[in-house]
């Protein structure tokens, strides 16, 4: 590999990276250890990307494996970790207006209350724009699951964040909607 | 107002809680991050033992141990030691049955018959220890078995 090839898959797919492991493990510092094994296991292997047509799905894919290893491995620790569920995750970009960081925090803990299944087909969906098919292939599952997956955490997330709505739908109230 | 007079809040459609949900934008990693994860990762690409070329004699065993068919080498493996040992069994002189008393009287009758011997059929081993000796009585008690035994025969009358 390249000496600036390394940076140049930084630059254009760790944020993407980032805010799947952040999202799908709802802790840093797993997110951070996951991060740095993509780029040491595309360090350890220069040809890994060889014959890939998507370089992200391929390192979303990536990823995913390594945050579900992750999770196995320290489930004990993120149980102690869910006592803090309350305090702020920081997967958005801090809204300067503090409704807007209300409302950021209720979907963030919205988005936490899913299962990391049904996080990570939102994330990719959403986030990241990705087909059914796509993101089925990314998480290694049909994509029939990966759509009724994505239905029930729309339905999740709409009952949760209703009254964000109802706030929303006022006639003037809020700035969620500017 | 009765709070339960309220009209239920309006059921928003898919679109407007996925528009509400791209409406937040993705934090990327912290900048400082960057330099540090490329650099760790550069230090163990260059620090990781070359691959071997040619793999060896453990990387086979290792594989064979690995492999789905590490069973069939441990049923060989059992099967070679079994052989071996039979075969040690088989190699040992297998000791004869001691003959009967009357094989034994027939085999002397018929060896009586013959003009001259034409085997010797050698006794059986004891097969306990024979009892010892009896003692020797004293020269004394053996010429004069009247007389009281006496140490000195210049002494005896």
């Amino acid at each position: 590999m390249p000496p600036g090839e390394l940076a140049r898959l930084y630059d254009t797919h760790a944020p993407a990276l980032w805010g799947f492991l952040l999202n799908f493990t709802r802790d840093p510092a797993d997110s951070r250890d996951a991060l740095q094994e993509v780029f040491l296991r595309l360090s350890r292997r220069p040809n890994l990307l060889d014959g890939v047509a998507d370089e992200r799905a391929f390192l979303l894919r990536l990823a995913h494996n390594l945050a579900v290893d992750l999770i196995r491995r320290q489930s004990a620790r993120r149980q102690a970790h869910a006592a803090f569920g309350a305090s702020r995750l920081g997967l958005f970009v801090p809204a300067p207006d503090p409704d807007q960081a209300a409302a950021q925090g209720e979907i963030e803990a919205a988005l936490g209350d899913l299962p990391p299944e049904q996080r990570a087909v939102v994330q990719l969906k959403l986030w990241e724009g990705l087909t059914f098919q796509a993101l089925a292939e990314v998480l290694g599952i049909p994509p029939n699951t990966a759509a009724s997956r994505y239905r029930y955490a729309l339905d999740k997330l709409r009952a949760r964040l209703r009254p964000l709505y109802a706030e929303w739908r006022q006639p003037g109230g809020g700035s969620h909607g500017s | 107002m009765d709070p339960n007079r309220l009209p239920p809040a309006p059921e928003p459609s898919p679109d407007e809680v996925e528009r509400l949900l791209l409406r937040q934008s993705l934090q990327a990693p912290p900048p400082e991050w960057r330099d540090d994860i490329l650099r760790h990762a550069c230090q163990t690409r260059s620090s990781a033992p070359p691959p071997p070329a040619l793999p060896g004699l453990a990387a086979c065993w290792r594989a064979c141990l690995n492999a789905s068919w590490s069973p069939l080498v441990a049923v060989w493996l059992l099967i070679f030691a079994l052989n071996h040992v039979s075969l040690r069994t088989a190699d040992a002189p297998n000791p004869l049955p001691p003959l009967s008393p009357a094989a034994l009287a027939e085999l002397r009758r018929l060896q009586g018959d013959s003009s001259g011997p034409a085997f010797v059929v050698a006794p059986p081993p004891p097969t306990r220890e024979s009892p010892p000796p009896p003692a020797t009585r004293p020269r004394a008690h053996r010429l004069r078995p009247g007389l009281p035994a006496s140490p000195d025969p210049n002494l005896t009358v």
